[in-house]
């Protein structure tokens, strides 16, 4: 069978896509805890780019009526309520086996995430949690490969380790379609908004992302801070070539780069109290 | 003809024993692993739940209560698998909020009579209203009611969609009804996080609401209301309309009409003891109270203090 | 300077920056000393991360600036021909040097 077609038959009848066994025994934790609100549940899930697409997916297919979908963690926990998130939290599945390559990812995304966040707050941005939060799970097409193609995603590696080429060049060899297509697919048939799976299909091609440019380039640059920074794993240790229109959407100048390096040095900090626990 | 989930490892295993159910119509998703049955029901809910007690990690009490919380599924018949000897030894149903029980043994044909029953029950739930699943009228008056009679001190809550009817004529009564299904499940999550099982949530009926729950949660509770229904009401306007910050419309003369907003007004009586004999009084108080935070521009709450200047 | 994580704050360490929450707001100023009660204090108030004086703590897997600048070369060369990607570059290492030194 052609295996674009494979992954899109697979993405169709995707069950459920395997969380970080940490997060989940620390969200299994605070459940336990009588006094735990949902929105610190929250707090805790907008960590884990899995974790958000489940819940996003959730009250997209629940709560059709909504002329736009929802898009933020923070809208989607007061639809949803505790009880649902609990249920989340209790039947998410976890990695049978968890890869240092898992974590880094995870890393990768976080600080892509916060990046993102500081950016869009500093272009005036609309909602600047839309922004994270589409930078969060921008990856969520190199988990489907990892979890569900693991022979593929077996050879990817290995091509990117052997060759020293970008995991997307890899991607694009062995599967003839890469990451950021994949996680537009499973952003589309699991209802999330354009906002932001746009985005993510064009991560690495965002001047393509029509009218979400803005939000797409601001993942891009990302990407590349990121990855420059050395700050966890996106696959493989290159940065990745630049985006120019892209840069022309959010440039930043030297006095303002300085501000921005000490605001994601803080950022990083910060969630470094949550990643080296595991 | 119904879409039946079955999350029970130890019924219904073979295709012989599925014949007679699927024979009838309906259909069986029949699932292995429970983990992905939960995420399933919860995306694409069936129309009758056939779930084993006992399940690992008591996952089956976990769902069941999620289920039977959420709004717009807690109208969907629940049907507990249970081993004979529960039976005999009785079930806590306060803890299994189930809406019928079946022996893991029956026949397949006893699964399909419960199974029917069910179905037909769900469909004749008096009081409640359909849009939102909430209690209704009846129920409301019984439970405030209760209070006063059994001297429980709770504050009672009004709410109002305020600007309701311009966004209804605007957009269509669709979009209004799903504002008014986003602000059900915003009072009840509220609600039932901060007040558990001391508080109460029902729908009086179009863009009314009432609760209930202890007086001193009383105003961070509405805080929260408001807040949520702020962030999420934006989601169902045209943003042209959300940009310039109210509706737009013509009267019947062809003259330009302005209207604010849709916003949330809560008016609040505190219950205490001995201060009412009647649910009518609460209404009438409310009344009052809602005409003064009615007028307050944007969503907003009122307690009721003058209980207090009684007491002084 | 060094930022680092709330957690791994201790007794003695001297701020080289005020210390802000999320919302930013102010807590401790410039050149407080951290005590126990303090570290507490910030940590209760939702402060994630705090800039010291001084580079007091290695992060579990931090290396040395020198290996650091190292890394971040040899990250960029794929795309080293590029002007902005340099300047980026630049950007990174000229702001770990200042606060190495700082």
């Amino acid at each position: 069978m052609d295996k674009i077609q494979e992954i899109k038959d697979r993405l169709k009848n995707l069950k459920s896509l395997p969380t970080l066994p940490p997060i989940v025994s620390r969200l299994n934790e605070m459940v336990e805890d009588e006094d735990v609100t949902a929105v610190s549940l929250g707090k805790v899930i907008e960590k884990d780019q899995v974790l958000t697409s489940k819940l996003l997916r959730m009250v997209n297919s629940s709560f059709f009526g909504f002329p736009q979908r929802i898009s933020t963690v923070s809208n989607a926990i007061v639809l949803l309520g505790f009880n649902v998130i609990k249920t989340l939290i209790v039947t998410s599945s976890i990695f049978d086996v968890m890869q240092s390559s898992d974590i880094g990812l995870w890393e990768h995304s976080l600080g892509c995430a916060a990046f993102s966040g500081i950016m869009a707050a500093r272009r005036n941005i609309k909602n600047p949690e839309e922004v994270s939060t589409a930078s969060l799970i921008h990856d969520i097409g190199k988990v489907v490969i990892r979890s569900e193609f693991p022979e593929y995603y077996a050879k990817i590696v290995e091509d990117v380790e052997r060759r020293g080429v970008f995991m997307r060049e890899a991607e694009e060899e062995v599967l003839g379609v890469q990451h950021g297509e994949i996680g537009g697919w499973l952003a589309d048939e699991w209802n999330l908004p354009e906002r932001l799976s746009i985005p993510i299909r064009f991560h690495h091609y965002p001047e393509k992302a029509g009218e979400f440019v803005e939000i797409a380039s601001i993942i891009h640059i990302s990407d590349i801070v990121i990855r420059a920074w050395g700050y966890g794993f996106g696959g493989d240790k290159w940065v990745p070539p630049l985006s120019h229109a892209a840069w022309e959407q959010i440039k930043f100048g030297k006095a303002e780069g300085r501000e921005i390096m000490e605001e994601l040095d803080l950022r990083l900090s910060e969630l470094k109290n949550f990643t080296m626990e595991f | 003809m119904a879409r039946i989930s079955v999350v029970a490892p130890q019924i219904l295993r073979t295709p012989s024993e599925r014949l007679p159910i699927e024979a009838f119509g309906h259909k069986l998703i029949v699932h292995g692993n429970v983990q992905n049955a939960i995420e399933s029901i919860l995306n694409d809910p069936p129309e009758c739940l056939l779930i084993q007690k006992g399940l690992q990690d008591g996952i089956d009490k976990t769902v069941i209560t999620a289920l039977k919380e959420d709004l717009k599924l807690s109208f969907l018949p629940i049907i507990l698998a249970v081993q004979e000897k529960d039976i005999m030894s009785g079930i806590d149903f306060s803890r299994y909020p189930v809406d019928e029980i079946v022996c893991i043994n029956a026949h397949p044909e006893e699964i399909l009579t419960r199974i029917e029953l069910s179905l037909s029950r769900s469909h004749r739930v008096a009081d409640n209203n359909p849009l939102t699943g909430l209690p209704g009228n009846t129920s409301i008056l019984k439970t405030i009611q209760g209070y006063i009679e059994q001297e429980t001190e709770r504050a009672v809550c009004y709410v109002d969609i305020d600007n309701f009817k311009p966004l209804n004529d605007k957009y269509g009564f669709s979009r209004g009804d799903e504002v008014i299904r986003m602000t059900a499940r915003v009072i009840v999550n509220v609600v039932s996080e901060e007040a558990k099982s001391e508080g109460f949530v029902g729908h009086v009926g179009g863009d009314d609401f009432v609760f209930s729950v202890p007086v001193p949660a009383a105003e961070s509770i509405c805080k929260r209301i408001l807040e949520s229904f702020d962030a999420l009401i934006t989601l169902f306007l045209n943003p042209d309309d959300a940009e310039r910050g109210y509706f737009e419309s013509v009267d019947r003369q062809g003259r330009p009409q302005r209207f604010p907003l849709t916003s949330l007004s809560i008016a609040v009586v505190p219950c205490t003891k001995g201060r009412f004999n009647h649910y009518g009084e609460v209404s009438l108080v409310a009344a009052q109270l809602k005409k003064k935070v009615k007028a307050i521009e944007g969503s907003s709450y009122f307690i009721d203090r003058r209980e207090d200047a009684e007491k002084a | 300077m060094q930022v680092i994580p709330i957690r791994a704050a201790k007794e003695g360490m001297e701020l080289a920056k005020g210390a802000v929450t999320e919302d930013g707001k102010v807590l401790c100023g410039e050149g407080t000393t951290l005590t126990m009660a303090v570290i507490s204090r910030l940590e209760k108030s939702g402060v994630g991360a705090i800039t010291v004086k001084g580079h007091p703590v290695r992060l579990p897997g931090e290396k040395g600036l020198k290996e650091r600048i190292k890394d971040l070369e040899e990250r960029f060369l794929k795309v080293k021909d590029d002007p902005v990607e340099r300047a980026l570059m630049r950007l990174i290492a000229e702001y770990w040097v200042e606060s190495y030194s700082a």
